[in-house]
């Protein structure tokens, strides 16, 4: 039960994060990253730790997440025309993600 | 007899299990949760169409007129003639808006409202959703409301939807931290964050007649009126509805919304009216608690919307009575005034805490909360004092 419910989530969050990278329109990645902090949090719940899943919750989602989302709201518009791949992201995301299996 | 009456849903919920004792232990666990939010959705979006028609009653007596009295018996089915204009009317998306964001708007929003609703002990051994961090869950949940609002003004692509919202953010955020601290000396005194052990903490009686209630100590008493008036404007009620001033920003975030994704945001508001008083009642009014030991045999629910129903009526009185504040004296009275009061009740509640909880701590925390208060009103008063008016003429 518990090894299909990581792997749900575990498909879900990873899914949220590609399209919070990858997505065209800055306001869906913004959406789509706090979908991700959700996953997170679910992963907090599945291995007992309900306070800190909450606190994820209220933090990440009440506060991250509505503070990115208000700032692109009062940025100027043609912020989201353009929006290339950003390759020196990737790099440090392999380094860093390198650095923690290590 | 008055227990069986007590536990007769607890009851009926275990029988309804038990003639399926054989099924294994996960499916149980999914038949208990199904059942538990079966019943708190019948329950509450009944009392959510009770509570459109008997509002707008009230309403209209406080206004010298009728309100509806055309369909049904004293007009009760109105809201079963408003659902069905609602569902036949036309479903308008605008043309440029953001089609995925514009849908998943109402839905988000009445998806969190009524996850709040879950962690509410409705009365004796009746929390539908029994967590630890209860009322960090509650918290945890509304702050996600936000993020709706801000969907539904962003996806539909027009200014007023995006005031509107960008109003409702500020406002709800401003509110959360008043909301939250007031909140804070409950949790401190009851030593818990799960809600049944908050109630549990409000049982009995002081001198024999007095319940053992938060609200009649000076701290809580300041913070449940701290608390009321934060979740009027986390549910963007009359005196703080600019998110939808109609006067000025049309109908706010909801603008562009029709049929019945826009009774989908009305029922949001609702439910989220109900999941805050009845915190209100938790928290502050003893949750399913009697008033009175003679009037103990009353069941225990029956108490708990019975204080429900009185903090609504407070809401619907204060609708029909008091006229929309401008959205700087909102900002200015919560940074200013309710946050620092907020603090005090943390401040208050300790003092009640090691001054020994009776008479002595009763005065000594009402000093301290009364010392602020005349501090904090001398100084924001910006009344003009009188003086002999003075007169400029042309020369």
């Amino acid at each position: 039960m518990n090894s299909v419910a990581f792997i749900v989530i575990a498909i879900l969050t990873l899914a949220a994060a590609l399209a919070a990278a990858t997505l065209q329109k800055l306001m869906h990645a913004a959406l789509s990253f706090a979908v991700t902090f959700v996953g997170i949090a679910a992963f907090f719940f599945l291995l007992g730790a309900e306070f800190v899943g909450l606190v994820q919750v209220f933090v990440y989602i009440g506060a991250v997440a509505v503070l990115i989302v208000f700032t692109i709201l009062l940025t100027r518009r043609d912020v989201e025309k353009e929006r290339g791949f950003n390759w020196s992201g990737v790099v440090v995301a392999i380094a860093v993600f390198g650095g923690l299996l290590k | 007899m008055t227990d069986s009456l007590d536990q007769i849903f607890v009851r009926g919920k275990q029988s309804l299990l038990s003639s399926m004792a054989h099924a294994p232990d996960w499916l149980m666990q999914i038949a208990s949760s199904l059942i538990n939010i079966f019943a708190l959705l019948a329950v509450f979006l009944t009392l959510f169409a009770l509570m459109s028609v008997l509002e707008r009653k009230i309403l209209g007596r406080i206004q010298n007129r009728y309100g509806p009295n055309r369909v049904g018996p004293f007009g009760l089915f109105q809201p079963v003639a408003d659902g069905i204009k609602m569902l036949i009317k036309e479903d308008i998306v605008p043309a440029r808006a953001d089609k995925i964001v514009h849908f998943l708007a109402p839905v988000l929003i009445a998806a969190t409202a009524i996850l709040a609703l879950g962690i509410i002990p409705y009365g004796r051994g009746m929390t539908p959703f029994t967590i630890d961090g209860g009322i960090l869950f509650f918290f945890a949940v509304g702050s996600t409301t936000e993020l709706a609002v801000f969907m539904a003004g962003w996806g539909s692509n027009n200014k007023f939807s995006m005031l509107g919202a960008m109003r409702a953010i500020a406002q709800m955020i401003s509110y959360e931290l008043p909301l939250i601290i007031t909140v804070l000396p409950v949790v401190m005194i009851a030593g818990s964050l799960a809600p049944d052990t908050i109630v549990a903490a409000q049982a009995g009686y002081v001198f024999g007649f007095v319940p053992r209630w938060f609200v009649f100590t000076p701290w809580g008493a300041v913070a449940f009126i701290l608390f009321f008036v934060s979740g009027l404007v986390e549910s963007n009620r009359t005196p703080f509805d600019v998110p939808e001033g109609e006067s000025e920003i049309v109908a706010g975030h909801m603008t562009e919304y029709s049929g019945f994704k826009y009774a989908t945001f009305f029922m949001a508001e609702y439910i989220g009216m109900f999941a805050i008083t009845g915190l209100g009642t938790t928290l502050f009014l003893g949750g399913w608690h009697a008033p009175i030991r003679m009037l103990e045999f009353i069941p225990s629910y029956v108490w708990f919307f019975a204080k429900l129903s009185a903090l609504l009526f407070v809401y619907v009185w204060l609708r029909g009575t008091l006229p929309r504040t401008r959205v700087d004296q909102i900002m200015n009275f919560a940074w200013k005034f309710m946050l620092p009061m907020a603090f005090t009740c943390i401040v208050a509640a300790a003092v009640w805490h090691y001054t020994g909880r009776g008479l002595r701590g009763w005065l000594w925390s009402l000093v301290v909360i009364a010392i602020v208060y005349t501090v904090l009103s001398a100084l924001l008063d910006t009344r003009k004092r009188f003086a002999p008016r003075t007169y400029r003429f042309a020369e």
